[in-house]
């Protein structure tokens, strides 16, 4: 008696071709019949198969509408771009060497301005104006000497800019003010200072360049720096010439 | 939950899984393999369904996809229940909507209505699920199902005594009645469903 209320799942395909071909039991046969009493699914799709003339072209249908759908569904694999990987890599490497020789660069520079460079003494023993060449040394070159003599390089270097636009020519504070800036790791300024020294004559000529170099070296413009160097080392008079050579050695 | 889990994340998983845990797992997750999973289930009854008004194999392949894209995005928003039944009035209605689309398909839609029209429509039998669940005396049941079988129409009743009592297939009871199958499934269907009212009247509402 429960037979006849019997629930059970739908058809699956292979139930489906049993059926229609005879093959399943008297008692599978009898579940599918009593279901088919039951499910609209099952009983429509069983007479559009038996309308059918040709099962197994259906079940090719079948094939391909369940692999069309996983397909539809499925995540699309990454497209796979070897040169892209390969272009990114060599892209990597090649930026990695520049950066690697740019700190390279850098930092031998950075070196050998740290081993060479001296701050020159303040060597004021009076001080000679241009209009009064008696007076008292003015309040702001002082004011940048007793900084610069504290070693508050950073400090001395407004009251040497004050100075120097009274006094530009005073040569001896603007190469204190330059090494101030070198102190004070204001290297360009440091060179505008030591060009402008330059260019006003031959008075600290040797420290002029040597200290330019060290500007240039502390910017990291090494072939700049090296120029003078080689200069500073060829000149067997120069003070600076046996350390010129030391620093062209480390800069090799 | 780790049920759930399971279902959402692997593809084995989802084979043992019911059509309602696929459904609520598609509904919460909006995977839609999980969906591709449980049409796959149904795809080749779709098909066969489709192949009932449609004919054209081309046809039949795209309804399937239509309705598998209505799945899609249906199921993701509404709770079905019964996701065969649910399948079968979308792709019915499916395939009405392409008949009417198609001028050319006229006389097949004609075809179609008055296939409808005389189609009986298969009803949940409220009597047989209340006989079957509520554990009734065995000899009253047997009792009470005669009773309410010597109130069927003659063709029903025989119909159904050969299929439920003599377990005899469809082509066996029109081999053996004369009717032809679809009759003998007309039968069938209608006695069922009159049998269940029957017994839905005869057996006492508390049992």
């Amino acid at each position: 008696m429960n037979s006849i209320f019997q629930k059970r799942n739908c058809l699956t395909q292979r139930e489906m071709r049993q059926y229609l071909s005879g093959e399943l039991s008297d008692e599978q046969r009898y579940d599918v019949e009593n279901h088919l009493l039951e499910c609209e699914l099952c009983s429509a799709a069983v007479d559009g198969y038996t309308q059918a003339p040709d099962l197994q072209s259906m079940e090719e249908d079948i094939r391909m509408i369940r692999s069309n759908i996983t397909a539809s569904v499925q995540e699309p694999p990454p497209r796979y771009l070897p040169w892209i990987n390969r272009a990114a890599a060599v892209g990597l490497i090649l930026i990695l060497s520049y950066a690697g020789f740019r700190y390279w660069s850098a930092s031998q520079a950075e070196r050998a301005f740290a081993a060479f460079f001296e701050p020159t003494p303040n060597t004021y023993i009076t001080y000679r104006s241009p209009d009064a060449p008696d007076a008292p040394i003015p309040a702001e070159l002082a004011r940048a000497l007793e900084y610069y003599d504290g070693e508050a390089y950073e400090q001395s270097l407004p009251h040497f800019k004050n100075h120097l636009e009274r006094d530009p020519d005073d040569l001896r504070a603007i190469l204190l003010a330059a090494n101030a800036c070198l102190l004070s790791g204001r290297a360009e300024q440091a060179e505008q200072y030591l060009l402008q020294l330059q260019e006003k004559g031959e008075t600290f000529q040797g420290q002029t360049g040597w200290y330019l170099a060290l500007a240039y070296l502390r910017q990291g413009k090494k072939a700049r720096a090296r120029k003078i160097l080689e200069r500073i080392a060829a000149t067997p008079a120069s003070p600076f010439r046996e350390k010129a050579q030391a620093a062209l050695q480390q800069l090799k | 939950m780790k049920r759930f889990l399971r279902l959402s994340t692997r593809k084995k998983s989802w084979e043992q899984a019911s059509d309602e845990e696929l459904l609520q797992a598609y509904r919460q997750t909006g995977n839609q393999e999980l969906a591709a999973e449980l049409f796959n289930r149904y795809a080749h009854l779709v098909y066969g369904l489709c192949r009932k008004h449609l004919k054209n194999r081309e046809d039949c392949r795209d309804a399937v996809m239509a309705v598998f894209e209505k799945t899609l995005t249906q199921a993701r928003i509404t709770e079905i229940h019964h996701f065969n039944k649910w399948l079968y009035s979308t792709t019915k209605n499916h395939c009405i909507s392409n008949l009417r689309d198609d001028q050319r398909n006229s006389r097949q839609q004609e075809e179609w209505e008055v296939l409808e029209k005389s189609e009986p429509r298969i009803m949940e039998n409220e009597g047989f699920l209340r006989l079957y669940h509520k554990g009734t005396n065995e000899s009253d049941t047997s009792r009470i199902l005669q009773e309410a079988l010597a109130e069927l129409d003659e063709g029903q009743r025989t119909c159904v005594r050969l299929f439920f009592f003599e377990k005899k297939s469809y082509k066996d009871i029109a081999g053996v009645t004369g009717y032809s199958v679809n009759q003998v499934k007309s039968y069938l269907q209608n006695g069922k469903r009159r049998l269940g009212v029957l017994l839905g009247k005869k057996l006492p509402e508390g049992q």
